[in-house]
């Protein structure tokens, strides 16, 4: 029940974490209305506080907007998900590049793998 | 708030009693309709039915004395002071108003329970007319009462009246000095159905003793041998009014004392 | 105004001392957890509280008064003994609780208890000991009170109620109520707590916001807990 969530990790920016691929994943389109606090809270099994804040971080950074009476919404401007996009990959990239860097793996090795990769997808 | 809670207090109470007086009164009821028409005549197995009906009616007798006692202490103790104290003492209502609801729903069970005896025994003797069996029937009883009371001189309605408030007024006391004993054994943390019983067996020895006291000094002995061998009444009367005085002086001191035991010495476990 | 307030909170006995000095101030909109080992005075602070004790010294406040009557109208505790009428169906403890609370809400009630398929005429005595506690819990929460004290809500009761419960206390926030969670089982509820009060043989040693605690320390509260008290 309720989301999973990592120990030692602030659970506000985890919420964050999962929001964002929730945006990403489509789950919530652009202009959607997002549930209330409250039920986003029961959902992921969290103190409303704390939904509350990750929501507020959200806003600031501009993926969501608020309307005084009716509530959250997921951003209309999709350049703000494309960066987000463009983040995530990034990051995912990063980290596993890193991994292989780390185990002195050269660039060239790590690139034909990821070239491989996709052509078996198609 | 106090209905509600006395509401609450009988309810609980009559659900275990109801049962029990139904059943007194249906063996009374039994026991009357049997009783005036059994005889030596008849065979030996009517005379043993009838014999253990009349031995049930006295068991349930003694049976609704005690248990109407045993539910009231039951009641107090199971809603105030074991876990569901818990809820008790959380509702937003004073601890005089808990005190007074357990006092006066438990006076009325006494008071109910008594007069389920007496309906009982008016539909044994009274109703089935047991003078047939050569027991003697409410109004005759009555009749001999009355007389032995008219050679006492100078009986009147006073002599009734403080009796009769001496009988109310005791089983109030009864019941809150029922109620003292177990907020007293309440204080210990380990014994404290022990200390209750404790308690009660030593408040009734100083109430003796304390009773005997006034009693001497108010020559009650006295009064009474004066009464019978000079026809002076107003002795013992003097002496039932300050046993009355008593009484309501205990009651007070025990409402008093609990209450104030509830309030600041509650100690659930 | 702080909607729970201990001064100077001290509750001695013959031979120990159950709270000792202590001082808190917690606001409205919070939910609040009171851990700390057993015998650390969490259910003396909650008794005290709810005036089932005197305090030795110093004094505790509800919305700025004493326990008593009137704070007992506002204050919804479910403690941690089976403390309802065990005589009782359902439908009777609903009207017991309306008949003394003005705040509770039987809407609310009979809802939750709808959705658990817990038949109104059923007798307390009759049910397992999971759906009495959730009786118990639902009868708490749909009080509109201003401060919840819950005692050991999911101790004891299986992991899918324990989920139940710990969803009602979600779904039941309100902002300007207080809830006070005393429990030792941190692991489960401390995803819903705003703060954390380290309770240790009757003293405060830490007040803190969880995820405060979660960043600073990199660990989650039920790690830091056992760092804190480890024997």
């Amino acid at each position: 029940m309720g989301w999973d969530f990592k120990k030692g990790i602030p659970i506000y920016s985890q919420i964050i974490e999962r929001l964002e691929l929730d945006l990403l994943s489509g789950k919530y389109q652009l202009g959607e209305k997002l549930p209330s606090v409250r039920d986003l809270a029961m959902e992921a099994n969290v103190n409303p506080n704390t939904m509350q804040r990750a929501l507020s971080e959200m806003e600031r950074s501009g993926l969501i907007y608020s309307e005084r009476t009716s509530g959250r919404f997921v951003t209309l401007d999709h350049e703000k998900i494309d960066s987000l996009r463009k983040d995530l990959i990034r990051k995912n990239v990063d980290q596993f590049f890193t991994t292989l860097k780390n185990l002195g793996i050269k660039n060239e090795e790590i690139l034909k793998a990821v070239e491989d990769r996709c052509t078996r997808e198609e | 708030m106090l209905g509600k809670l006395i509401k609450y207090d009988l309810k609980s109470m009559f659900r275990s009693l109801t049962p029990l007086f139904i059943a007194f009164l249906i063996v009374g009821v039994l026991t009357g309709f049997i009783l005036p028409s059994v005889n030596d005549n008849n065979p030996v197995f009517m005379q043993i039915t009838t014999g253990l009906l009349i031995l049930l009616l006295v068991g349930l007798t003694i049976a609704v004395y005690v248990m109407t006692m045993i539910i009231i202490i039951r009641r107090f103790y199971t809603n105030l002071l074991s876990d569901e104290g818990y809820l008790s003492f959380t509702l937003p209502v004073s601890h005089f108003a808990h005190f007074m609801s357990k006092s006066i729903s438990a006076y009325i069970a006494t008071i109910v329970s008594g007069l389920v005896g007496l309906v009982g025994y008016v539909l044994l003797f009274g109703v089935f007319g047991a003078r047939s069996t050569g027991l003697p029937d409410l109004y005759e009883l009555f009749e001999a009462v009355c007389r032995t009371l008219k050679q006492i001189p100078d009986i009147g309605v006073k002599y009734i009246v403080v009796f009769l408030l001496l009988i109310l007024v005791g089983a109030f006391q009864k019941i809150v000095k029922l109620y003292f004993a177990m907020m007293i054994g309440n204080l210990s943390n380990d014994h404290k159905i022990f200390m209750s019983f404790v308690s009660w067996i030593g408040i009734s020895v100083v109430e003796s003793i304390i009773s005997q006291i006034i009693s001497y000094a108010i020559g009650f002995e006295e009064s009474i041998s004066n009464a019978i061998i000079l026809g002076e009444a107003s002795g013992p009367l003097t002496f039932f009014i300050c046993t009355l005085i008593f009484e309501i002086g205990l009651s007070v001191i025990y409402t008093l004392s609990s209450y104030l035991l509830m309030k600041d010495k509650l100690n659930l476990a | 105004m702080a909607i729970l307030e201990l001064k100077n909170l001290t509750k001695r006995y013959k031979n120990f001392t159950a709270l000792d000095n202590v001082n808190l101030t917690l606001e409205a909109g919070r939910i609040v957890g009171l851990l700390g080992p057993n015998g650390s005075g969490k259910t003396t602070m909650i008794k005290l509280a709810n005036g089932l004790l005197q305090p030795t010294e110093g004094y505790i406040a509800i919305d700025g008064k004493l326990p008593g009557v009137e704070t007992k109208a506002i204050v919804a505790y479910l403690s941690d003994k089976e403390a309802l009428p065990n005589w009782m169906n359902v439908k009777e403890l609903i009207q017991f609780y309306k008949d003394f609370f003005k705040d509770f809400d039987e809407a609310r009630a009979t809802e939750m208890l709808q959705s658990l398929n817990i038949s109104l005429t059923q007798k307390l005595s009759k049910m397992s000991k999971g759906t009495k506690e959730k009786v118990r819990l639902i009868l708490t929460m749909s009080r509109r009170a201003k401060v919840y004290f819950l005692d050991e809500p999911i101790a004891g009761v299986d992991p899918a109620a324990r989920d139940y419960i710990l969803r009602t206390i979600i779904s039941n926030y309100e902002p300007n109520a207080l809830v006070l969670i005393s429990t030792h089982l941190i692991a489960d509820v401390e995803n819903v707590l705003d703060e954390a009060i380290f309770l240790k043989y009757g003293h405060i040693i830490m007040h803190k916001n969880v995820q405060e605690v979660v960043e600073e320390t990199g660990k989650s509260l039920d790690e830091y807990f056992r760092e804190v008290f480890a024997c």
